[in-house]
């Protein structure tokens, strides 16, 4: 029973008052940042980042705030794929699907009531999930020497690439040039500079918060603004939002199956919420869809997606928590978090700061239960704010870039490298370049180069040091694998209509 | 076509990342391998990459924007400059309610509407940031008098 005494210690950091309304912050910003379109939980994060550092926030802190924007994003997602035929993010298109047919039936508020109940279920069980298999992982993960990270960073890569939606070619050039991208500056344990062009405020290397912020949301920014928008029209929420005990139980079955397959590939490194969206919803097409109902407003098409996504947002967590290597864009984010507290993420994570597992775990029940009132009672209040217009919103999303670009350093110099980057984020987005594994490279240089470095001091130079193991060899045949399974995968999501919008 | 010429010019990058992190000098103690091995290999892959991408090609075709709307992207992207160098002169509230107000603008406010917005904004975020969080934003060197 040690897990319970663990977990009773993780309530005694989750339960403190500052701790309790970081949650609440982080359900609230997340519910309505995940209903906006264009606007993704990286945004957020990145933006809320300076600030976190600005309030002197401990790192448990700020990891529960930002696992809350998260998490939460992934409930606020399927309010505007309901209402508005438009995913709040990737990961809610296929929400899309039955919910919106549901609202033009006048069914949005048993739509939105089981898109709420199903995002609490594959939130709370997968977190079970998380408490059992992280530590199972970590003591895996122990016997990992640098070899074996190194090669494991590259799985990483190649499973982000091939699993982003789109072409795997580019994804790796994304990935490499974000890598490129970490090794300007000091050279990690060394006195080379490198790639600064003569700029002394290059020397520390490329601020992570202006690279994202300027890659994201500035890009996101120029991007809304270039294309003529066809306003789409909000359906009135008619009704109560309720579901009978009929609809409930009618969707046990199909939120449990992808409760659990959303989890298992939410913590496969790149696959993420989206493919577990579109993967939990074509394996209840051939289950339960007898009646070919699905696509034409069944409401276990809301509740496969919804409680798959929730459950893969989880399940993410793990391989940063546990290996200390993200699986995708927003991990790597909060992974950048913890660096810069000086944590280094991964199997010693738990014994050496029990309270940030154990913490970020116990917070996850309560931001689920806050979001699960937040998204039932008062889900019409959210769904006014898509009424704002956009000529408010992206002015906001504009102006909360610069403050948090400028507080970073006091930097005018990095407004121009922001906007610089998001210059770069615009002309890759229309070009179909992933911006998802450029953050994860530059997450990952530094230390992909260490581990590299010092797994060739250990043997010498020798190169054959990668190669050598059982844990190195499973690992380059997982990576082989993640290149040859998109082609297996995209047989089964062939139906499914392609995400336009990036970045979970 | 398009992938083509994408291809072509990372291509170009790769070589001349490549041809950058040759001519890197180690320092002392570096070990086997020094600061200029890491940024081969990624240059090699790079560019190995960018041919995979040259020889397959694809029929992906971008979505260029038109050109009114390139004619606003340009537009706020120098605001954005114009920013970077005026929040210290004329301080975080005035360029912030411009540089805003024009964003707003662009998006389809009415310039009354546009104004407010930027102001608002601008009013808000500084309150938020400067007495409730304790970061400091520029007040404006032509304030100080």
């Amino acid at each position: 029973m040690e897990v319970l005494s663990l977990l009773g210690q993780g309530f005694a950091v989750a339960l403190q008052p500052i701790n309790i309304l970081l949650v609440f912050a982080g359900a609230l910003v997340g519910t309505i940042i995940g209903m906006l379109p264009g606007v993704g939980p990286i945004n957020a994060i990145a933006i809320l980042i300076p600030i976190t550092f600005a309030l002197g926030l401990p790192a448990e802190s700020s990891i529960i705030l930002f696992a809350g924007i998260y998490y939460g994003s992934q409930y606020g997602n399927s309010i505007s794929s309901i209402l508005l035929n438009v995913p709040g993010t990737a990961s809610s298109v296929v929400t899309t699907f039955d919910g919106y047919p549901m609202a033009q039936q006048g069914r949005a508020g048993p739509a939105l009531a089981m898109s709420a109940i199903a995002s609490f279920f594959g939130g709370t069980l997968s977190i079970f999930f998380l408490i059992f298999f992280a530590p199972l992982l970590s003591k895996l993960a122990i016997k990992f020497g640098p070899a074996e990270y190194f090669v494991l960073m590259i799985f990483a890569f190649t499973a982000l690439s091939s699993l982003t939606e789109g072409n795997t070619l580019k994804a790796l050039a994304s990935a490499l040039f974000g890598l490129m991208l970490a090794t300007v500056g000091l050279e990690p344990q060394g006195t080379t500079v490198r790639f600064t062009f003569g700029q002394l405020k290059l020397y520390d290397g490329l601020d992570f918060v202006v690279l994202v912020i300027g890659f994201y949301a500035v890009s996101e920014v120029l991007n809304i603004l270039s294309e003529t928008q066809v306003g789409g029209e909000v359906r009135k929420l008619t009704g109560r939002v309720m579901i009978s005990l009929k609809e409930l139980t009618s969707s046990l079955w199909v939120m449990l199956r992808s409760s659990i397959s959303g989890f298992i590939i939410g913590v496969m490194p790149g696959a993420g919420a989206t493919i577990a969206t579109f993967i939990a919803y074509s394996t209840e097409k051939q289950i339960v869809d007898r009646n070919n109902t699905f696509g034409k407003g069944d409401i276990r098409g809301v509740a496969a997606p919804e409680s798959a996504n929730n459950s893969a947002a989880v399940g993410a967590f793990i391989p940063m928590l546990s290996l200390g290597v993200p699986g995708s864009g927003t991990t790597a984010v909060i992974l950048a978090t913890l660096l810069s507290y000086g944590i280094t993420p991964g199997p010693l994570l738990m014994q050496n700061n029990p309270d940030i597992f154990w913490g970020l775990a116990a917070s996850m029940y309560v931001g689920n239960f806050m979001l699960l009132i937040l998204n039932l009672p008062f889900v019409g209040l959210f769904a006014r704010i898509l009424l704002v217009p956009r000529w408010v919103l992206m002015p906001i999303v504009a102006t909360l870039s610069f403050v948090g670009v400028y507080s970073v350093n006091n930097s005018a110099f990095d407004i121009l490298l922001m906007t610089a980057f998001g210059f770069l984020g615009l002309i890759m987005r229309k070009t179909g370049f992933p911006l998802a594994p450029v953050i994860l490279g530059l997450v990952l240089g530094e230390l992909m180069e260490v581990n590299l470095r010092r797994a060739l001091n250990y043997s010498n130079g020798d190169w054959s040091t990668f190669f050598q193991g059982p844990i190195v060899i499973i690992l380059w045949v997982l990576t082989l694998a993640s290149l040859l399974l998109p082609l297996a995968l995209r047989r089964l999501t062939k139906r499914a209509k392609p995400g336009k919008l990036q970045g979970e | 076509m398009s992938d083509r010429i994408a291809g072509i010019v990372i291509l170009i990058f790769a070589l001349w990342y490549g041809f950058g992190a040759s001519r890197l000098k180690a320092g002392f103690g570096s070990g086997p391998i020094g600061p200029k091995n890491f940024p081969l290999m990624l240059a090699l892959l790079l560019a190995l990459v960018a041919i995979a991408i040259i020889v397959t090609g694809s029929s992906f075709k971008p979505k260029w924007p038109k050109r009114e709307n390139w004619l606003d992207i340009w537009l706020v992207i120098a605001s954005f400059v114009a920013y970077a160098y005026l929040i210290v002169p004329i301080g975080f509230i005035a360029a912030t309610t411009l540089e805003t107000g024009l964003v707003s603008q662009r998006f389809g406010a009415k310039w009354w509407q546009a104004l407010a917005t930027g102001f608002g904004i601008s009013v808000a975020l500084y309150a938020l940031f400067v007495w409730v969080l304790g970061v400091s934003l520029p007040i404006g060197r032509i304030f100080r008098g």
